[in-house]
């Protein structure tokens, strides 16, 4: 299928909706986790990633069973890793509920914020930016002003965990049903909202490549704001927008027809 | 072949699944993984089995695996606990292999007829009720009072609802209230649901053309009440995007 949002590969990647880095840094940053864990499992802690006044020292959960940052890489990344080299359909189901069931315990106030930048010129405004980065996974921050849209796009080959932070958002996930055509084409095909959730403080969504891939957002009255975990479980191959009827074509079966557009804004 | 093993005995060239889908490999670093793993504060990841890398756990080696983790993370029933709680049930659950149909019988919750329920052998601290659905059959939306649950499907396809009343929870409220439908989705093979006790505590099943079939694994949390409530809500939301329903309960 033709890429329509991967760069080339020596120079930019997008790495989630209009979100863009170098390959170079990314593939510098196992060293770097591998040298920063070993530090804070020394009992050494790193900073690079947190506001100020935040700290990955650290003794793990406390007597509500919380846990600082620094907990969470420590229990959630070495399973993880372990997890993630199953990518069979069971294999990244038990991934991802191994995540959420670590990331729902980490304090939010503990959780990397990003340096968020405006997505396009979407109004009321979108904003995201990537908080942490690791392996197997990213964290992604996203902020949704009161009343915000993100378009439903897909992630070919990735798993995404999201968590609510704050306020209130409508998440609607989408599967593709049939064969759809190349991200470039603008013929229309099919897809099936499986899902459809309020997204909330401590709540969880979850697709993975093979189910729920497709999702979209729409923040509530007070805007909302949470992380998506990414991880890929295969190459990767871009992704791509969609423009979804507003009206279902078989309400019954939840079937939509949509087609592949470009990044909006 | 599987045994049990503890990973700090594991020499190198050894392999052993330490957690459903978690594979030591046979690698020079698995001195490290394993002292990760035992630095960690997860009950039965101190203790493995070998098992190849795409086995599917039996239902027996589920209830082995899990039981001890849910025993200790059962405790905490704040939202995140049961959340975590849950979800590492789920971890454990999608890893399952089909589980054997038990007898059964009507489940009592349905639209009129073709949903059917039996219990199989559970583990302290969950039981675990098999179910069953006919094509079209509804199961009406019901609380869950005082056991939260995880729901795993095993064949065919359902549409699963989550409800929660809007402000707080009062299983006893008389006349109309406020609902709101949390969440909406299509279960298949393999996929969960939570019924969380502090949200998306009512659950309605609604099977489509096919069939479907899979397990409720719940866990009581809290004191248990003598009657289900169960939710009756208007046929149209009185404000759309919210998701907001008039509700009552009825028995």
């Amino acid at each position: 299928m033709r890429n329509k949002f991967k760069s080339d590969p020596d120079s930019m990647t997008v790495v989630w909706p209009g979100f863009s880095e170098t390959r170079r840094r990314m593939l510098g940053l196992p060293a770097a986790l591998a040298a920063a864990l070993i530090l804070e499992r020394a009992g050494i802690g790193i900073a690079n990633d947190l506001p100020p006044g935040q700290t990955t020292t650290g003794n793990g959960a406390d007597g509500d069973g919380r846990l600082d940052w620094t907990s969470f890489q420590k229990q959630c990344e070495p399973i993880a890793q372990e997890l993630h080299k199953d990518s069979s359909p069971p294999g990244q189901e038990a991934y991802l509920h191994w995540i959420a069931s670590m990331i729902v315990r980490a304090r939010a106030g503990e959780i990397p914020r990003a340096k968020v930048g405006r997505f396009g010129k979407l109004e009321p405004a979108v904003r995201f930016g990537v908080s942490y980065r690791s392996k197997p996974f990213f964290i992604v921050e996203w902020q949704l002003e009161p009343g915000a849209f993100l378009p439903p796009h897909c992630h070919p080959n990735a798993s995404v965990c999201t968590l609510g932070l704050e306020g209130e958002a409508r998440i609607r996930n989408f599967e593709v049903v049939g064969q759809a055509p190349e991200f470039s084409s603008r013929k229309t095909f099919l897809v099936r909202e499986t899902h459809n959730e309020i997204i909330a403080p401590g709540r969880i969504n979850t697709l993975s490549s093979m189910r729920d891939n497709i999702h979209t957002f729409q923040a509530g009255r007070n805007g909302a704001r949470g992380i998506d975990i990414s991880t890929l479980h295969g190459p990767d191959v871009g992704f791509s927008f969609l423009e979804i009827a507003r009206v279902s074509r078989e309400a019954e079966r939840s079937i939509f027809e949509a087609a592949w557009r470009d990044q909006p804004g | 072949m599987e045994s049990d093993v503890a990973i700090e005995d594991l020499e190198i060239g050894e392999s052993a699944q330490i957690s459903p889908g978690v594979i030591v490999e046979r690698r020079c670093f698995l001195k490290s993984v394993a002292l990760a793993f035992g630095s960690l504060s997860i009950p039965g990841v101190a203790s493995a089995r070998v098992a190849g890398s795409d086995e599917r756990l039996t239902y027996e080696e589920f209830l082995k695996e899990v039981a001890p983790i849910a025993k200790k993370l059962v405790s905490d029933i704040s939202l995140a606990g049961q959340q975590r709680y849950l979800l590492t049930l789920a971890s454990f659950a999608v890893r399952m292999a089909d589980v054997p149909v038990p007898e059964m019988r009507d489940s009592g919750q349905g639209v009129g007829r073709g949903t059917f329920i039996g219990a199989i052998p559970g583990s302290d601290p969950f039981i675990v009720l098999h179910w069953k659905m006919e094509p079209g059959s509804i199961i009406r939306p019901h609380a869950h009072t005082y056991g939260n649950v995880m729901t795993l499907a095993l064949e065919g396809e359902v549409r699963v609802e989550n409800f929660e009343m809007v402000g707080a929870r009062d299983f006893d409220a008389k006349g109309t209230f406020k609902a709101r439908k949390t969440q909406s989705q299509v279960l298949t093979p393999g996929q969960v649901n939570l019924v969380n006790l502090e949200s998306g505590y009512v659950h309605g099943f609604q099977a489509g053309t096919r069939s479907g079939r899979g397990l409720d694994i719940t866990t009581r949390i809290k004191e248990s009440r003598a009657t289900t409530p169960y939710l009756k809500l208007s046929n149209k939301p009185v404000e759309i995007e919210p998701g907001i329903y008039e509700a009552s309960w009825a028995t």
